[in-house]
């Protein structure tokens, strides 16, 4: 990299911490740290999601997936974009009728009860806190693939930026450091798309040279293959921690619909980008290995000052994952778990302290683990399948049918995680099917029959909707 | 030539949403985070 490319990274480095130092003064209180006191308007939403579920596996993951299979994986990831459209607009609406919520055990809790949050609580920060741990590992892999630095300094000085604006700056620094991260993101990969379409020789000769089954909706997928893999993409990430924050952080159901239905039709054309990226440098660069495809048309192809912009917008996709799941370990932490198991409430300021505090330990904690011991970051990683087969019918039985029976959510919540982890982990996924689906529908199945049996007991009743906030806050 | 249509359409249009979701961040920021912390100081 040229001097121009290190100066232009470094600008981007100093403008998240100037960002982290100018939102500090923002956060007064726990509203502020978790949910930016309720103030994010719908394009700031839009972008801050986007910005974070953009992570490393829509965009290396995709582009090295793209490369190795065509556009059919890009089909099957749009099961990604058609839930967060789907979420966007019936659920996320009426998750804002639970005002003062910070997290989703507050909506447990709510129709089920304290250990419902707790349950939620703990599934929550096993998921977030393995995500996290992968992000820091993924900041040393760019790194070390684009600058050639090595993996340790480059964790460290990457989680360190990511730890010090997350903590001091709370939802304010993420959600704003996510807007910046995503106009970097959002505007270099599709450059490099267009400077790797004119190395090939424009769509036409990309057309021409890529195999044709690369180009089809199946590809060389099997209909088995290719529905297990959307099933799971469709269910996987639905509504995980950080997402019901963002979605909490808006003003009223009208922002938090339109941000995150917005957000889920743009990633269709993000996939595609990336997707695309992937078939360029299967054209040029067939020999490398499939997940070297977008650090190396990036590496090869950019000029001077665009290079670096480049490499920024590489850390962007895992440094904005990285702070949105570092802030609701923090939150969740502290809400979901430790402040049910004291004995009176936490005054606001004592809370925030706290948050802040765990933000802290949190993100030392998973660079170190990610670092010593990356088999940790990996079990934690297991938690990422029983997500879906655990909370969502729950969750979504609360917010959409007002179903408040605590023996149906824990038992669907058990029934889930012991289906999942049988089906994944003992029988080794039967069929090539992820031990997701079957969860799912345990899960499902014992939800909807136990609310039946107990219905008497624990009346259906919806949430009081919130009054909607008049006017545009900002 | 669907395919091609895409191929420069899809990028540009990424580009364009991106931007103009950014100028509208940079107000918001402008007028929640860089006004509110001017008025802190008065």
């Amino acid at each position: 990299m040229a001097i121009l490319d290190w100066i232009l990274l470094g600008v981007y480095f100093g403008l998240l911490v100037l960002i982290g130092v100018q939102t500090m003064r923002r956060v007064k209180s726990p509203d502020d740290f978790a949910v930016a006191g309720n103030r994010i308007v719908w394009p700031v939403f839009f972008g801050s999601l986007a910005a974070a579920f953009l992570g490393g596996g829509a965009s290396l993951g995709m582009a090295g997936a793209a490369m190795r299979d065509g556009y059919v994986y890009m089909f099957a990831f749009c099961a990604f974009g058609v839930q967060t459209v789907l979420v966007g607009y019936f659920v996320a609406p009426k998750l804002k009728n639970y005002i003062g919520a910070h997290t989703l055990g507050d909506v447990m809790e709510t129709h089920y009860g304290k250990p419902a949050r707790l349950v939620t609580g703990v599934l929550s920060v096993v998921l977030c806190a393995g995500i996290l741990g992968a992000q820091a590992l993924a900041i040393g892999t760019v790194v070390n693939a684009t600058l050639d630095v090595p993996v340790v300094p480059s964790v460290i000085i990457g989680m360190g930026v990511v730890v010090l604006y997350s903590s001091f700056g709370g939802a304010w620094a993420v959600i704003q450091t996510d807007m910046l991260q995503f106009v970097f993101l959002g505007v270099l990969l599709p450059v490099a798309l267009l400077i790797g379409l004119d190395a090939v020789g424009g769509p036409s000769a990309l057309v021409e040279l890529v195999p044709s089954d690369h180009l089809t909706f199946m590809g060389d997928y099997t209909p088995v293959q290719f529905l297990t893999l959307f099933a799971a993409l469709l269910l996987g990430e639905t509504l995980v921690p950080p997402y019901a924050q963002r979605t909490f952080s808006t003003p009223d159901s009208r922002h938090a619909r339109k941000g995150y239905a917005l957000a889920g039709f743009f990633s269709f054309f993000f996939f595609f980008t990336a997707a695309s990226i992937g078939l360029i440098a299967m054209v040029l660069y067939p020999d490398i290995e499939s997940d070297q495809a977008l650090p190396t048309v990036v590496m090869n192809l950019m000029p001077v000052g665009v290079l670096g912009l480049v490499v920024a917008a590489l850390l962007a996709v895992v440094m904005s994952t990285a702070s949105s799941y570092l802030n609701s370990t923090a939150v969740v932490l502290t809400k979901d778990i430790y402040q049910p198991l004291t004995e009176s409430e936490l005054p606001a300021k004592k809370r925030l302290t706290v948050e802040r505090i765990t933000s802290v330990v949190v993100g030392a904690g998973a660079t170190i683990f990610a670092l010593s011991v990356p088999s940790i970051v990996d079990a934690l990683l297991y938690s990422y399948t029983l997500w879906a087969p655990t909370v969502i019918v729950p969750l979504f039985g609360a917010v959409l049918f007002g179903v408040r029976s605590t023996p149906a959510a824990l038992s669907a919540i058990g029934a889930g995680a012991v289906v999942t982890a049988m089906w994944q982990w003992v029988l080794e996924s039967p069929f090539g099917l992820d031990g997701l689906i079957p969860g799912v529908i345990a899960n499902l199945l014992v939800f909807v029959v136990v609310a039946v049996l107990t219905n008497t007991k624990y009346p259906r009743r919806p949430h009081p909707v919130a009054p909607v906030l008049q006017g545009d806050p900002a | 030539m669907i395919l091609e249509l895409l191929l420069y359409g899809v990028p540009v249009a990424v580009i364009v949403v991106t931007l103009w979701v950014g100028f509208l961040g940079w107000k918001f920021y402008v007028q929640e985070v860089l006004h509110d912390e001017e008025n802190d100081n008065a």
